[in-house]
């Protein structure tokens, strides 16, 4: 391996330039995978990288700071945070079964796979919903927790038109279109709380989705195109 | 103005996973630790995922492993930055034969070295200065493009061992002139 000699006389001890070179990391292969254990299992030569890694981030003193884009900590917080609603989504198991569904244009009862994995604190849905373009170029799936009234929704297929917005409606009977929002266009997945005195009415409503002027409608009814619908059904 | 204290708090209630912790954390270090990232990366995308799973993991457990030692809390996240943006550098190069990069323990240190961190801010770039200029840049190079004894050999072209020569006695000035 290292055949040239660093010099006997000097003072330097040899971990000290290995503890150098684990720090650049300048090593590879068998030199690197050797070093790296070393650095775990050796405290006293983990402290020279240390010392070394010390050393070596102050070059990065001179880079100057550049403001990350906005939405990124709230990515961050999808994955860390347990109640986020990427996380419970991913929990409800439910993305695989609707992926599965097929492209049958109406509502399907959907069967949630639910397997051992679930956790005891998982939330669990009382009722789906899929919502669907004719042509299927837009497919939003839906699962509502009754019990706390959260709406969680995942735009699977299609996204809003440049400069438009997704408004999700809730339609109960012959009630008029009631607005839950608009979908995020970063995101694909949404959390909604619907509104109290809805909550006795989601099942066996419509949902719908429209498309509306950027930031949704300004009158409080619909005022672009309803691409998909769907009906919310008990499980 | 956040201190070195306030971040070692910070870092300190993130890993008792406090929430306002993590966001105040995350207001005062990510630009820092963005443009060290997109520095090594020099892609935007890539750095966002990078800077992503930097907080991602101090989060989920990284943020315990900061000891208050030798290291200043932006020092000890500034290697993290870099580190995780190596590691994704050497990803994407199918021709070195590295997997993943090092884990670097946390030797657990004890106060005893708290005192000596503020002195060491841009000491090196002064010991850098002192070594040949080619060899100050392989350093360089190695620290903030991820070059490997192979990438500086072929970049300066000058045979395998002989980088590893050249760059051996340089880290031996450059721990000569640290040590001053």
């Amino acid at each position: 391996m290292s055949d040239e000699s660093i010099n006997p006389e000097d003072d330097i001890p040899r971990d000290d330039v290995l503890a150098a070179e684990l720090s650049l990391g300048l090593l590879t292969g068998d030199e690197l995978a050797q070093a790296a254990r070393r650095a775990r299992i050796d405290q006293t030569f983990a402290g020279l990288v240390e010392d070394w890694d010390i050393h070596f981030s102050t070059l990065t003193d001179d880079i100057a700071p550049v403001a990350p884009p906005k939405g990124v900590f709230k990515k961050i917080k999808a994955d860390a945070y347990p109640e986020s609603p990427k996380r419970i989504w991913q929990n409800l198991g439910i993305v695989p079964a609707f992926l599965c569904a097929g492209a049958a244009a109406i509502t399907l009862l959907v069967a949630l796979q639910f397997g051992g994995y679930m956790q005891p604190d998982t939330v669990t849905p009382t009722s789906v919903a899929r919502v669907v373009a004719q042509d299927n170029s837009l497919v939003v799936a839906a699962a509502y927790v009754g019990d706390s009234g959260q709406l969680f929704v995942e735009r699977q297929v299609g996204a809003s038109a440049q400069g438009r917005s997704l408004e999700l409606w809730v339609i109960a009977g012959d009630a008029a279109p009631v607005s839950l929002g608009i979908l995020a266009i970063d995101e694909t997945i949404d959390e909604i709380i619907v509104p109290e005195n809805l909550r006795d009415q989601m099942v066996g409503a419509t949902l719908a989705i429209s498309d509306e002027p950027f930031g949704g409608s300004p009158t409080g009814a619909p005022t672009g195109a309803v691409l998909a619908a769907g009906e919310i059904t008990t499980l | 103005m956040t201190t070195r204290q306030d971040i070692e708090d910070m870092i300190f209630r993130v890993a008792l996973q406090d929430r306002s912790a993590f966001e105040a954390l995350y207001s005062a270090t990510s630009a820092k630790l963005f443009g060290i990232i997109l520095r090594v990366l020099k892609d935007r995308a890539a750095a966002e995922e990078v800077l992503q799973e930097v907080y991602l993991r101090l989060w989920q457990g990284g943020a315990e492993t900061f000891a208050t030692g030798k290291a200043s809390p932006i020092s000890w996240l500034a290697t993290i930055a870099r580190n995780r943006s190596i590691d994704r550098l050497r990803k994407k190069r199918p021709s070195s034969p590295l997997e993943d990069a090092p884990e670097i323990a946390e030797p657990g240190l004890g106060p005893e070295g708290l005192a000596i961190a503020a002195s060491e801010r841009a000491q090196i770039n002064g010991c850098l200065d002192e070594l040949n200029p080619d060899r100050a840049a392989a350093v360089r190079g190695a620290y903030l493009d991820g070059d490997t004894y192979a990438d500086l050999a072929a970049r300066f072209d000058v045979p395998l061992n002989t980088m590893r020569t050249w760059l051996r006695r340089s880290l031996i000035s450059l721990k000569d002139c640290l040590s001053k």
